[in-house]
């Protein structure tokens, strides 16, 4: 089995959303529902120097995350129907619209926030991978969007080949948790997951 | 509050699990046929509440009209689908022992079906607790977990037995009033139980590794958290202390404490769902 997944730049990213919208725009989602989400983490001090004085050492950077459609899924373990599935043929995570019972279940056990509950609908839509585009032989949609080449998408391992296995980054969860397919580069301010001298700032947007 | 229907279930179901296993006891050691005939309607109460808690629970549901989805779920052993499958064997069962026990059918068979039905009762309250200690949610994945549900069985479930004794005290005579003093004495140590457990479980939550404080998530937390020890202190209290001095059969004394401990578990469970948290904050 091929197992898809996403590779995320934190050093290139500049926190514009355009993966976020862009995916918003190809899936036609509502106000509220956003399969992509832009962490925005930051924090820092003032550190006193030698000489008394004070400098700053504040930093921020984005992590862009949607489904890591990872290796031991916990939404899939939650769900009581079996509407949320992981496929055999390449390992993406979905729901079965037709199945689902709106419980939210996986929303409360997933710790990406990937799970996103369509309030008119009464049922949970995720990031499908953009399976259609990549059957066509092309990339997601927010991989081909991003205007820096932030983001990569294909077979887990060519991307851990590629770019490392990287996958603990601050603010996202320890990855033992769930064994995300998801490999991402640190950028200089990174913070390992875990870390508590920063947080997420844009709360309300994600 | 999204999760209300499942404060309302959960708290329900449990505190029906408790009252459903104090009348299964006194049942499983009364040789009276009249008494029996009074116990087994009052388990028409069970069944009652039992549905009350289950319509919760539906109405938490997107899409209710696919309940039986949660079926499929089993083969994975989802954890909300034994849950609710646990919920609805045990509804079966104190069904199914109530119309045997109500028509005289298979006379020797009822009590296996009773003590079948305690069993699931005892399920039941392990089960809902699983659905709740998940690794990704670190307040909610430990021991407390299970000692919350499983004391709130005990602490609605004991004054609300007597409740339902009571308001047969009549027809039961000394029997109620023997009854009332070993669930008083029962409630007592309930109430010393959950006092010190639930003191202990707050400084537990202080110290887990959490993106925010768990104790300064909401304004109203303050107010909760003192509202449940205070309704819970005064709801078991009044009920214990009045009737281990020998008042045993006032109806109104057991209801005001069965509505207070009742809301002070509603109380509890709202802080206990406002705590959802991931550890990263995400």
């Amino acid at each position: 089995m091929i197992q898809l997944g996403f590779y995320v730049d934190t050093a290139k990213c500049t926190g514009c959303k355009t993966c976020q919208l862009s995916c918003k725009d190809e899936n036609d989602l509502k106000v509220g529902i956003n399969w992509r989400r832009v962490y925005e983490y930051g924090g820092g001090n003032w550190i006193q120097n030698e000489d008394g004085t004070y400098a700053q050492d504040v930093f921020a950077y984005y992590t862009s995350i949607s489904c890591n459609h990872c290796a031991k899924p916990a939404c899939t373990k939650a769900c009581p129907t079996g509407a949320m599935h992981k496929r055999e043929k390449d390992g993406l995570v979905m729901v079965n619209a037709d199945v689902c019972v709106g419980c939210r279940y996986c929303e409360m056990a997933c710790p990406y926030g990937a799970p996103q509950f369509d309030a008119e609908k009464k049922v949970m839509t995720k990031c499908d991978g953009c399976y259609d585009r990549v059957d066509q032989g092309k990339k997601p949609i927010c991989i081909e969007s991003c205007p820096l080449r932030a983001l990569d998408f294909g077979p887990i391992e060519e991307l851990r080949a590629k770019y490392g296995t990287e996958a603990d980054i601050a603010p996202l969860p320890d990855s033992s948790l769930t064994e995300p397919s998801l490999v991402m580069k640190a950028s200089r301010h990174a913070r390992p997951s875990g870390d508590k001298t920063g947080r997420i700032m844009n709360t309300r947007e994600v | 509050m999204q999760q209300l229907s499942l404060v309302i279930f959960t708290v329900l179901a449990q505190g029906t699990v408790g009252l459903f296993l104090v009348l299964a006891t006194l049942l499983m050691f009364n040789q009276d046929a009249k008494r029996k005939q009074l116990l087994t309607r009052m388990m028409g109460v069970v069944l009652v509440m039992l549905g009350i808690a289950g319509g919760a629970a539906l109405a938490h549901l997107g899409q209710p009209l696919r309940a039986f989805n949660v079926i499929f779920g089993l083969e994975h052993l989802s954890a909300l689908s034994v849950e609710i499958m646990t919920t609805s064997l045990f509804g079966g069962a104190v069904f199914t022992y109530g119309a045997m026990a109500h028509f005289g059918i298979l006379e020797k068979l009822q009590k296996l079906v009773l003590t079948g039905a305690m069993g699931l009762g005892i399920l039941l309250l392990l089960a809902i607790a699983n659905v709740y200690t998940l690794t990704t949610v670190p307040a909610w994945n430990s021991g407390w977990t299970i000692f919350q549900f499983v004391m709130t069985a005990f602490v609605i479930g004991l004054p609300a037995a007597a409740l339902l004794l009571r308001s047969q005290s009549a027809k039961l005579g000394t029997f109620q009033k023997n009854t009332d003093r070993a669930l008083a004495t029962l409630g007592f140590v309930t109430l010393g139980l959950v006092l010190v457990g639930y003191s202990l479980y707050l400084f537990w939550l202080g110290q887990v590794e959490l993106p925010v404080n768990p104790l300064g998530l909401m304004d109203y937390h303050g107010s909760l958290i003192l509202a449940r020890l205070g309704l819970l202190f005064a709801g078991l209290g009044v009920w214990v202390i009045a009737a281990t001095r020998g008042s045993n059969s006032g109806v109104g004394l057991a209801a005001v404490s069965t509505v207070l401990v009742l809301t002070a578990e509603l109380c509890g469970r709202i802080f206990f769902y406002d705590l959802h948290m991931f550890a990263s904050g995400m």
